[in-house]
């Protein structure tokens, strides 16, 4: 009985306490200062603790803080800065209002001292002041700056070519009616020898150089040449899908996500330095970033989809090697430190991947024999090494420890 | 002269013909030994598409069925991933202590079962396994570079691309950030808080400390 009157005595001091302290706090509420200096002071504070989350003119995670200081009294604004957490759960009507709104518990920032937190208020009430100068870059809105350029780019390119064959066509007129009058009055005027008459009347006869020996051997050596060349080239693309650009079930872009965002590839390709394969990411990786970003979009809703059925999504293969050749990925990233880009391309410029390299044999063997080994720091090349350099002054290239055999890849 | 045309409109056939083989677009241009290129044995993130009955018998098939008897191909989700044994403890759950790193008596070595939301336990609980050596930051920071940066910016302030448009990124030397321990880095890695999601799955705890190490560095304002 004693413990509950005590209990009650302890929550009536804790709930009354705090009343009585606001209402004095409010009859000499602190002063939001004015000073440049102070200002200046919590404006560097405000990019290095706030401004991830919240901005003065618009909602982010938290909210705008324009005239925050006009919804609750600065002192209010104090401690919930310092125990957001506190404040919620203490049951304060506007406090919870705000964590039902944003969803979000702000951490504490009790390592501020009242004069800090006064000093960002400053610099906030600053900003609330000026004028929208500038707005804030809509997201996505950078990318597009280049494609614009080149885009403007091969429009000139193409205006300078029309223009110029119009002007060749121009130019083209000009000569046969130059020719045709200067003729017209040299018949008028000259008196001409039978030569120079005959000369005048020659007529280009099609026909007898389309029967020309000459004219036959030409054109069927240029026919047999391009349909040889045609019928090799054909016969030596089979297997080959250089080019191949297959669309995907979702459209998702390299040139936005790896380009723009530069997002590491092992970001979301996280096998590459672990195994035989890339890895094509599984939904949650998607989610890490799209829990927020885009979250409506009907192309996200394909990934919501596969997650709730618990299905794949069906991503079509674009490099595929057949099963007669080994391939592994580790070995070239991880031991071999080659990038990415190095058979893949410029990936960061790709909208739809398409397969960069020719991935035949000959093109692996390329660069087997040209690439030294990325031994540095590997204990396991050093003996290879040592042999290598007893009998060869030349760096050690792959084909030096058997990047050529056979058995390496086909097995 | 028929003759003529008529070797010529051949030969423009067949050349024809060969150059429509090449790839591009949805094209994947013509395979040789298409079986070769559509692998019957298990390849990984493969999908079986064909799940009408069929097996691949000596007769070459148009479309290609997985034949392997052990293989679900029937399965709500045709997949060729296999679920692991029940009661299988996820790599990503395994904390890399060993007796010679524990860091309190009770700690339990392999299986690191703190909650989730448990971050505060952890940062007073879990100590690095990993010693302070410039090797091992040198591999935190790149592996720092792949999988954070791009939210919490190079130098860990909290400006990376995607940090801008997805919001809520701490700077890691603000004051609130800089004093956390190692434990509450290495379970917010692994489980998330707040706005930021569980990374376990893209990352092993050895390559989670890795990071850890890097980080308290950046914490510190040193890159």
């Amino acid at each position: 009985m004693s413990k509950l009157f005590i209990k009650l005595k302890v929550n009536l001091i804790l709930y009354i306490l705090p009343l009585f302290l606001a209402s004095q706090s409010f009859a000499q509420e602190p002063e939001i200062p004015t000073d440049a200096a102070v200002i200046s002071e919590g404006a560097k504070l405000f990019k290095g603790n706030c401004a991830q989350c919240h901005n003065v003119k618009t909602r982010l995670v938290g909210p705008a803080l324009q005239n925050v200081w006009e919804r609750q009294p600065v002192s209010w604004v104090i401690n919930f800065i310092k125990y957001p957490e506190k404040t919620i759960t203490s049951g304060d009507p506007y406090a919870t209002a705000l964590y039902e709104e944003y969803k979000q518990m702000m951490p504490n920032h009790d390592f501020f001292s009242d004069e800090e937190i006064l000093s960002i208020l400053a610099y906030v009430k600053d900003e609330t002041n000026k004028e929208d100068v500038a707005d804030v870059p809509t997201p996505g809105s950078g990318g597009g700056g280049q494609e614009v350029e080149s885009s403007v780019n091969s429009d000139l390119l193409l205006a300078i070519v029309v223009g110029l064959v119009i002007l060749l066509i121009i130019i083209l007129i000009v000569m046969v009616l130059l020719v045709s009058a200067l003729t017209r009055y040299i018949r008028k005027e000259k008196e001409l020898t039978e030569e120079e008459k005959e000369f005048l009347d020659q007529r280009f006869d099609v026909g007898s150089v389309l029967k020309s020996k000459a004219f036959i051997g030409i054109v069927t050596f240029i026919f047999v040449a391009v349909v040889a060349q045609g019928i090799v080239d054909g016969l030596l693309g089979i297997g080959v899908q250089q080019g191949y650009a297959p669309d995907q079930p979702i459209p998702f872009s390299h040139k936005l996500h790896a380009g723009y965002y530069e997002i590491d590839c092992k970001y979301c390709h996280t096998g590459v330095e672990k195994s035989k394969n890339a890895n094509i990411p599984s939904a949650n990786i998607c989610m890490n970033c799209h829990n927020s970003i885009r979250t409506t979009s009907p192309e996200m809703n394909k990934i919501y989809t596969a997650i709730e059925n618990n299905e794949p999504i069906q991503w079509v293969r674009v490099h595929n090697l057949p099963d007669l050749a080994y391939f592994n990925h580790s070995q070239h990233v991880k031991v071999g430190g080659l990038d990415c880009e190095n058979c893949h391309g410029d990936i960061k410029e790709m909208e739809v991947v398409q397969q960069h390299s020719l991935l035949t044999m000959g093109w692996c063997i390329d660069c087997h024999r040209e690439t030294d080994v990325n031994a540095k720091g590997n204990d396991y090349y050093d003996k290879l090494l040592q042999l290598h350099e007893s009998d060869s002054k030349e760096p050690m290239k792959v084909e030096d420890i058997g990047g050529l055999e056979c058995s390496k890849c086909h097995y | 002269m028929m003759n003529i045309i008529k070797n010529i409109l051949t030969v423009s056939i067949i050349s024809a013909i060969a150059l429509a083989c090449g790839p591009g677009g949805n094209n994947p241009g013509v395979e040789y030994a298409p079986q070769m290129y559509h692998s019957i044995p298990y390849e990984p993130l493969t999908q079986i598409t064909e799940t009408t009955d069929g097996m691949i018998g000596e007769a070459y098939y148009e479309t290609f069925i997985n034949s392997t008897p052990y293989n679900d191909y029937k399965a709500a989700s045709p997949s060729n991933s296999l679920t692991p044994v029940e009661g299988t403890v996820a790599r990503q759950n395994y904390t890399s202590v060993t007796n010679s790193n524990v860091s309190s008596p009770g700690q339990n070595l392999l299986i690191y079962n703190i909650h989730k939301d448990s971050v505060a336990q952890a940062g007073r609980e879990l100590k690095n396994p990993l010693p302070n050596t410039p090797d091992i930051v040198a591999e935190g920071k790149q592996l720092y570079l792949s999988y954070c940066s791009h939210c919490h910016g190079k130098t860990g302030a909290g400006d990376g691309k995607v940090g801008g448009i997805y919001g809520g990124v701490p700077n890691y030397s603000s004051r609130s950030v800089a004093s956390l321990p190692e434990g509450h880095i290495f379970h917010v890695i692994t489980h998330g808080i707040r706005r930021m999601w569980p990374h376990k799955s893209q990352l092993n705890p050895e390559e989670r400390w890795k990071i850890v190490r890097y980080v308290q560095k950046l914490q510190k304002g040193e890159q």
